[in-house]
């Protein structure tokens, strides 16, 4: 009983930092294959919510040059912004954590209303999915936004001749520790840097 | 009276735990975090609406302004947590918890009215601006929330040693407190209750003041957002009554959290005071034990946002 409500207390005492979501993004990713048969690249757009676009955007009207040049200097600042924190994406062959090399391609228009920003991430070594257990996730580690592939939209592969691979999107699952623990009071191990994973889905790349 | 709230407090106590256990309470917050993001999505539609047929449509977005307050205010966030501690540890009363919650939600509103207000005129339109200006503003409220917590600690443990002292001089002065408070009433001969008179601390300016300013201090991003869109839209009044509407909604949550906090300590000290065996513990210093307790952990709280806050910087994207 104690356990319980001291569990409960530390739901409420939380102390994320403007933890929860305060922009969405809708995620499309493709695998991309190279002729080995291995995983060389994942090519990635992302498209930002409607309020958070019209934040960035709307200060211009419609067809005025200062909003062309808006929409066309967000992904470079972006990808730059983003350098460090690893693109928001986490490689993993084996578990193990693969690297991502400097994106190089990368641009950002209007869908509609929405932003949309487009890059490719090459892996550092390319990896066979055939031999290792590859996954990815993509998601803010600080939880400020929402990241998360539609499900009319999955993963895919490309240039894959033979058929027996696929990407699976596993959902996140927190459980009640994993709430508790991100809403909990361990600001040593800098909790804003450990709720995003908690909300984010996995992509797994399987072969028969 | 008293038994009757004590009674709904510990079952919602006892409810809440039982919910955490089956993980009801999990799969609440993970819909109330799905909610937040369906709400948002129509957030920006609705100024729209709004730009195309003017106030007519401006009912729409207020009401998912509303909802959207209330449901964001749901998840986590430093404000919560330095109300709900002071609440949980400190001689207030639920309407002055209530009053704090409300204060502090409609600060925050206020404070993003204005910073977008001072950014967009003075250094141009910009998200990545007023942030950048919002984040300054958080690291300061997190500062505050450091000294916040220093005080309360300070206070209670002045007041501890005092009654140390008292102690040492008159060992057997229960009924001679000089006019302060006795641990016995004279009518009854029974230990005080916890909800008497010795509750009305005045809340002055002085002592709210730090604590709306340490949570309405750092502005949402949220309203941030609806602010500038509403700006560049040329619908300022409709932007600011929509965060007001926010404010509203997120001063409904915390007011919720505020009377959970001020319930779940009046049940345990119910529980204390009928585990303490020898009646000699003055209902103080289980307020000021309590208090130097919630006050360190304030501060300490306190301590790890701002060197967070310091050391992360921006986000990269927002």
């Amino acid at each position: 009983m104690n356990k319980r409500l001291l569990l409960l207390i530390l739901m409420f005492a939380s102390v994320s930092v403007q933890a929860h979501p305060h922009a969405w993004i809708d995620v499309r990713s493709t695998i991309v294959m190279s002729a080995e048969g291995l995983i060389s690249a994942i090519e990635e757009e992302w498209l930002f919510d409607d309020l958070y676009s019209a934040a960035v955007v709307d200060g211009f009207k419609n067809d005025s040059p200062g909003r062309a040049a808006t929409v066309r200097d967000f992904a470079p600042e972006v990808i730059k912004n983003l350098e460090p924190h690893g693109y928001f994406m986490r490689v993993t062959v084996d578990d193990r954590p693969i690297k991502l090399n400097t994106v190089t391609e990368y641009k950002s228009e209007m869908k509609g209303s929405q932003l949309l920003l487009s890059f490719t991430a090459p892996l550092s070594e390319p990896v066979g999915p055939t031999r290792y257990a590859v996954s990815f996730a993509v998601y803010d580690p600080t939880y400020y936004i929402h990241m998360a592939h539609p499900v009319q939209q999955p993963p895919t592969l490309r240039n894959w001749k033979q058929t027996n691979c696929g990407a699976r999107v596993e959902q996140a699952n927190p459980s009640a520790e994993d709430f508790a623990r991100a809403f909990s009071l361990d600001q040593g191990a800098s909790p804003q840097y450990d709720l995003g994973h908690l909300f984010a889905e996995k992509v797994r790349i399987q072969c028969e | 009276m008293v038994a009757v709230c004590a009674f709904t407090a510990a079952f919602v106590v006892v409810a809440g735990a039982l919910l955490s256990h089956y993980g009801v309470w999990n799969r609440f917050l993970v819909w109330t975090m799905f909610t937040q993001g369906e709400l948002h999505r129509q957030l920006a539609a609705a100024m729209r609406q709004v730009a195309l047929e003017g106030w007519v449509a401006a009912g729409t977005l207020i009401g998912i302004s509303l909802l959207y307050g209330i449901f964001h205010a749901a998840g986590p966030g430093h404000g919560k947590a330095v109300i709900s501690t002071y609440l949980g540890t400190s001689r207030t009363r639920l309407r002055r918890g209530l009053f704090l919650s409300v204060a502090s939600s409609l600060a925050q509103g206020l404070v993003a009215v204005i910073l977008v207000e001072v950014v967009a005129n003075l250094l141009g339109y910009s998200l990545r601006r007023t942030q950048g200006t919002a984040g300054q503003l958080e690291n300061l409220s997190f500062a505050l929330v450091v000294l916040l917590g220093a005080v309360l600690a300070v206070r209670s443990a002045l007041g501890l040693y005092r009654r140390w002292r008292q102690s040492k001089r008159k060992p057997t002065g229960l009924f001679s407190g000089g006019g302060k408070l006795q641990a016995y009433c004279a009518e009854c001969g029974g230990p005080h209750s916890l909800t008497g008179e010795h509750l009305n601390q005045a809340l002055t300016w002085r002592g709210a003041l730090p604590i709306i300013l340490a949570i309405g201090l750092r502005p949402c991003t949220g309203a941030i957002l609806v602010l500038l869109v509403a700006y560049s839209l040329d619908l300022r009044w409709v932007g600011i009554a929509a965060v007001l509407a926010m404010s509203l909604g997120t001063a409904a949550t915390v007011s919720a959290l505020a009377t959970l906090a001020v319930s779940f300590r009046h049940v345990a000290l119910r529980f204390f005071q009928r585990g303490a065996t020898t009646r000699k513990i003055h209902a103080g210093v289980v307020f000021d034990v309590l208090g130097l307790a919630g006050g360190v952990l304030i501060g300490l709280m306190g301590l790890g946002l701002l060197q967070q806050g310091m050391s992360v910087g921006q986000h990269p994207i927002l």
